[in-house]
This record gives structure tokens, C-alpha cells and sequence, in this order.
């Protein structure tokens, strides 16, 4: 009898479920792992400062078909994790429940005093963002850790690399160890990103927007640094940015890099992108007289103009170094359409080419929509909106003579002007506009600027905001745009602020300072010292 | 002249050097499976040592970059070391005269 339920019980084993039995042993003895690489960290240029490395954070989860203590698990998670408990009523049938991601240590330091057999942890990869400041330029990753934002999105592919799949041969005692390993997909490490930022520059220009927007009450800020023979970004603030270690916390509104996303008319900066246009058209020369006629409103073509400050008879140089839009749009006029296509030629109104999601390519009214009004405002920076992007890289065509494509990654393989075409601006042109632009930091609405025993080139541009479609003369945007030079040493600055809460200010008070602030720190940062 | 006789190898010689044969074959087939599973045992034991080292460096380094913090530095060296910034006008070029 024994035997023949011996018999019939192998019968069963071997042979009737013999394919069952055969699954079931080769599930414990073969298993396939996927191996997620360690996501590539993200470097500032000199390679030593980490922008972006990885963390394990840990989370805590549940079995709710497994739970051997349901009722003391919903008092701990009802006192803790309240949250939890809801989720936990609807996903009761569920076999695996997250209690909460990314713990902080307190929390973890309950679970493990509570000593619950239910709850387990786990760790998880992550990300830490050692300068807060960069944020918006690196952004930050999801919570799974694929990137969600700025340079962690873009690069998502190279920084995450790709998983490998493994066959294992194991026994049931081997635990974490096995026989025998084979890769059945071949995966790529996450490959690590050096950016063309200089992470102690970025927290000195930080440091100085900072002390900006303080003082006066500002709503929002930017500055920018650019090398304009190779294009790179040196420092690219956006304020007020982000916290990435800490992103729920922040609004959504500071998760824009404003540099790039951001358009406006900037007004008076933009007349030296006029004058540059007048002086290689050949329709004014820097000692031509011009009537600005001593008056703060006038009109031409019967549209009316104002000026901040009235002056007589100047030469051109005057004009754009004390900001007068009277002259500015006399000179214009002889431009007329042609100075659309400068300012296309500079930039405006198309993308830069920098590598970055949300670009905005701004807006250049085109000469079929023009109004009688529209050149004249296009010279004084109305009717034509801007990013501080592009405004930089027509600073840089200004300071070279090329146009440059701005770059926030290193590739060593960026641009050269002797490998580019033609000069998009002749010699003189270019090098009258420095003298004016060096003459206006000297004496005209950039004073603030100088540096002593330093060529300072800049302009500054106060501009009302357009609110409704009225121009709000309360709110107002400061900006200066300069180069900085030193024998071969070129750096180009923006400075931007917006919405200062106290009134009557101008850029000169506002963006210059800013501007200077920047460039020393900036010069002893780079040891360039006179 | 007696030619000398060729006497054949007896019967359970053969078989006694036949299985002993096997026998040290399977032996050290089993004995260079035993070595390969304990050199996968160290490999492996090396890489999970190799993982948590990483694992330990990454710490580390997030912990060292936390305290590299540079508003916390620029905090220490004003309120401890009572250092104070310097302006581009104060910093002189030394020429050296060879």
C-alpha cells in the first residue's frame, strides 16, 4: 500500500506534472536581474566642482495582502503617515504599497524605533545639487531619477545611460550570490556632463544679485557671462530660483531660467544695436551733430517721443552715450527697413542656438506690420522683445565681429572665429560702437561701470513694462549690457532686474552697480588684475 | 631460444586503472568546479565590497560638498574669522624683475 502511493505520487511528480514541477524549479534556480546604472554626475568646467551627484534616499513601503499586524500598522501610519492610510484603504488588495518616498532622516529614525515587521525600507537613487543657484540651468530629476528639467532633461539619455539585463544561476541557499552570470543586454554606463559654468563664479554673481534685489525690492533679477570668442556661459543666474534639494517647496514660477525663457523689450540698451546698424550703413558718422531739440517730447512724423533728459545739439556719440531717444530715432529714420534686417542679423527675433528647452525666440515686428511709429520705437528698444540670451549674443557680435552660438556643455570642440565665415560687421563699424559704448561707461549713463585700468564698454536700458496693454510707468526693467577688456581677456556682462518696488530709479542706479559688482568679482575671480 | 612470452594484462588490473582513472577525472572536474565556484564567490564577494564602498564614497562626498557649502564658508569666515571681502582696487600685481 505504502508503495503504491509512493508510485503514484512520483507518477504525479515526474510525469503527469512534470512541466509544472520544471518551471517551478528553474524560477529558483534561474533568475533575471536588471542592473540600473549609477546616473553620470554633472561637473562644473574645471571638472572639480559637482553640480549634480548621486544620493540614496530611502523609502518605506508595505505588503497590504502580506500585513501580519493590520491594525497596529494603520495606528503607527494614522499617527506618522497619514496619507498612507488613505491609499492603503483603496489599495488594500494591492501587493506592494509605497508608505513614502525620499524619508528624511527623522522619519526613518521612527520606522526603524518602531520596529514594525510590515514596514520595510528601501533604498532609492536620487540626486543632491550641491549650488542651489544653478538650478535653473541643471534642473533636477523626477523622483524615479529621469531627468525632469534644464540640463537633466536635455542630457537625460547620456547621464542615465542604459540598464544591463543579467541571467543568474543560483540555488535556493546561495542567496545574494550565484554559479553562473550571463548578460543578456548589454547596457551603457551613465556617462558624466561637464558644463562650461565656473561654479564659484555663478555663486559671486549669485552673491551680487542677491545684494540687488535686496536693496531695492526687485521682483525678479538675471545676470549672465559669456565668453564671446567661443560662446560659452561662464555664469547664468536666474533669480529667484528653486531649491533642488528641496523642489516641492518652491513655486512654479522659479523653475524658469529666465535668460532664455523670458522676452522683453529692453528699451535703451537696444540703441546701440541701432547705432551699430546707422554706423555700418554709413548713414551717420560718430561726430555728426544731431538736433535732439532740447526738449524732453517732440514729434516726429507726428508721433510723439520722450526723452529722459533733453539736450541740444550733440554729436552722435552723445546720443547714444546720454540715452536720447530723440536722436536715436532721427538717425533711424534713415535707416528705415534696414534696420530690421540688423537686428536680425544680430540675433533678434530667432533662436540663439543655445542647447536648452523652452527657448523663446522673442519678437521683431516685421516691416509689413510696421506703423509710422515703429522705427522709431525700434531704435529706442519698443516693438521689439528680447531675451537677455540673445541680447548677450548680440554683445558678443559686437565684441568680435562673429556670431557665436552660445554653449553650456563642454565638448572642446566649440567654436572658433578663424574656422567661421565673414565678419557680420565691419572693423570700424564695430570698433566706433566700443568707442562709444567705452565713452558712455566714462561719462554717460554707465558711469557706475568703470573700472579703473580696465576697457569697460557698456549701456544701460530703463524700460516700462507693458501691463494690459498700457505701458506702466511704476514697473520697469533695468538692464545694462557691457563688454569687459583686458588685452586678450573679453567677457560680456548683462545685468538685468525687474520691477524694483521703490520709484523714479533708472538702470544707472539699478543694473549698473549690479553690472560693476559682477565684473570685479568676476576680474579677481579670473586674476585679471591690472 | 626461449622467446620471452608477452603476458596480457590481467582483467581486473584493467578495471581496477580504468575506474581509478574516472575516479580522478570526475575528481578534478569536480575539484575545478569547486575552484571556480569559490573564485566566483570571492569575485562576487569583491564586487558587493566593490558596491558598498561606492556606496560609502558617494556619502561621503555628498556629505563633504554639504560642508563645502559656499554660504557657509563665506558665513565662517565672516562671523569667525572676521574676514571681510576686498575690492579689485586693493588687490596689486607684483612684478617680479629678473
Amino acid at each position: 500500500m505504502f508503495y503504491a502511493t509512493v508510485g503514484i505520487n512520483l507518477y504525479f511528480i515526474q510525469i503527469k506534472h512534470h512541466t509544472f514541477y520544471k518551471k517551478l524549479a528553474e524560477q529558483q534556480y534561474h533568475v533575471t536581474i536588471t542592473q540600473t546604472p549609477l546616473r553620470g554626475p554633472i561637473f562644473d568646467r574645471t571638472g572639480r566642482n559637482y553640480l549634480a551627484m548621486n544620493k540614496d534616499y530611502v523609502a518605506a513601503f508595505i505588503l497590504p495582502t502580506q500585513l501580519t499586524d493590520k491594525t497596529q500598522t494603520i495606528c503607527f501610519l494614522k499617527k506618522h503617515f497619514p496619507h498612507a492610510v488613505n491609499r492603503l484603504e483603496q489599495n488594500q488588495d494591492k501587493h506592494f504599497m509605497f508608505i513614502k518616498r525620499r524619508l528624511s532622516p527623522e522619519e526613518i529614525a521612527i520606522i526603524v524605533a518602531e520596529k514594525n515587521p510590515d514596514i520595510f525600507l528601501l533604498s532609492e537613487p536620487g540626486r543632491y545639487y550641491p549650488l542651489a543657484c544653478a538650478s535653473p540651468i541643471i534642473g533636477l530629476t523626477s523622483i524615479d531619477n529621469k531627468g525632469l528639467l534644464g540640463i537633466e532633461l536635455l542630457y537625460n539619455h547620456t547621464l542615465a545611460g542604459k540598464p544591463t539585463t543579467c541571467h543568474l544561476e543560483k540555488d535556493a541557499r546561495s542567496g545574494y550570490y550565484y554559479f553562473k552570470k550571463e548578460t543578456a543586454i548589454q547596457g551603457d554606463v551613465g556617462l558624466p556632463l561637464c558644463l562650461t559654468i565656473d561654479a564659484d563664479l555663478q555663486f559671486l554673481v549669485q552673491e551680487a544679485v542677491q545684494q540687488t534685489v535686496t536693496k531695492f525690492n526687485a521682483k525678479e533679477a538675471a545676470a549672465i557671462i559669456m565668453d564671446p570668442n567661443n560662446g560659452e556661459i561662464l555664469a547664468m543666474l536666474s533669480y529667484p530660483y528653486f531649491d533642488p534639494n528641496n523642489s516641492h517647496t518652491s513655486s512654479a514660477d522659479h523653475f524658469r531660467n529666465r535668460i532664455v525663457t523670458d522676452a522683453h523689450e529692453l528699451g535703451s540698451v537696444m540703441k546701440v544695436c541701432a547705432a551699430l546698424a546707422a554706423l555700418e550703413e554709413g548713414v551717420v558718422t560718430p561726430d555728426e551733430l544731431i538736433d535732439c531739440q532740447n526738449t524732453l517730447t517732440t514729434q516726429i512724423d507726428g508721433r510723439i517721443i520722450n526723452t529722459v533728459q533733453a539736450h541740444g545739439i550733440i554729436p552722435f556719440t552723445d546720443v547714444v552715450a546720454l540715452s536720447n531717444n530723440i536722436g536715436i530715432a532721427i538717425v533711424a529714420k534713415r535707416l528705415n527697413e534696414k534696420l530690421y534686417d540688423h537686428y536680425k542679423q544680430l540675433g533678434f527675433g530667432q533662436k540663439t542656438g543655445i542647447k536648452f528647452l523652452g527657448e523663446n525666440v522673442g519678437f521683431l515686428n516685421p516691416p509689413e506690420k510696421w506703423s509710422k511709429q515703429s522705427i522709431l520705437s525700434l531704435s529706442y528698444g519698443y516693438e521689439v522683445s528680447t531675451t537677455i540670451m540673445q541680447l548677450a549674443c548680440a554683445f558678443c557680435i559686437i565684441a568680435t565681429g562673429y556670431k557665436v552660438t552660445p554653449v553650456l556643455v563642454t565638448n572642446n570642440m566649440n567654436f572658433c572665429p578663424s574656422d567661421e565665415g565673414n565678419k557680420l560687421f565691419s572693423d570700424t563699424a564695430r570698433n566706433t560702437i566700443k568707442e562709444i559704448l567705452e565713452k558712455t561707461t566714462l561719462y554717460g549713463t554707465a558711469r557706475r561701470a568703470k573700472i579703473k585700468g580696465y576697457r569697460v564698454m557698456s549701456k544701460t536700458g530703463t524700460a516700462n513694462m507693458l501691463i494690459d496693454g498700457k505701458y506702466n510707468p511704476d514697473k520697469n526693467l533695468y538692464t545694462c549690457a557691457g563688454i569687459v577688456e583686458k588685452d586678450n581677456y573679453q567677457r560680456v556682462i548683462i545685468t538685468f532686474v525687474k520691477e524694483a518696488q521703490q520709484k523714479d530709479l533708472y538702470a544707472s542706479i539699478v543694473a549698473v552697480p549690479l553690472f560693476e559688482s559682477i565684473a570685479e568679482r568676476m576680474l579677481i575671480h579670473d586674476k585679471v588684475i591690472s | 631460444m626461449k622467446e620471452k612470452q608477452r603476458v596480457p594484462m590481467k582483467k581486473n588490473s584493467f578495471i581496477t586503472i580504468f575506474i581509478t582513472a574516472h575516479i580522478v577525472l570526475i575528481f578534478l572536474q569536480v575539484h575545478k568546479h569547486t575552484l571556480f565556484i569559490k573564485n566566483s564567490y570571492k569575485h562576487q564577494q569583491c564586487e558587493k565590497k566593490v558596491a558598498a564602498l561606492t556606496e560609502k564614497k558617494q556619502i561621503l562626498t555628498q556629505e563633504l560638498y554639504a560642508l563645502k557649502d559656499r554660504e557657509n564658508i563665506k558665513k565662517y569666515a565672516r562671523d569667525t574669522l572676521h574676514m571681510h571681502p576686498y575690492t579689485l582696487a586693493q588687490v596689486k600685481k607684483l612684478h617680479h624683475d629678473t
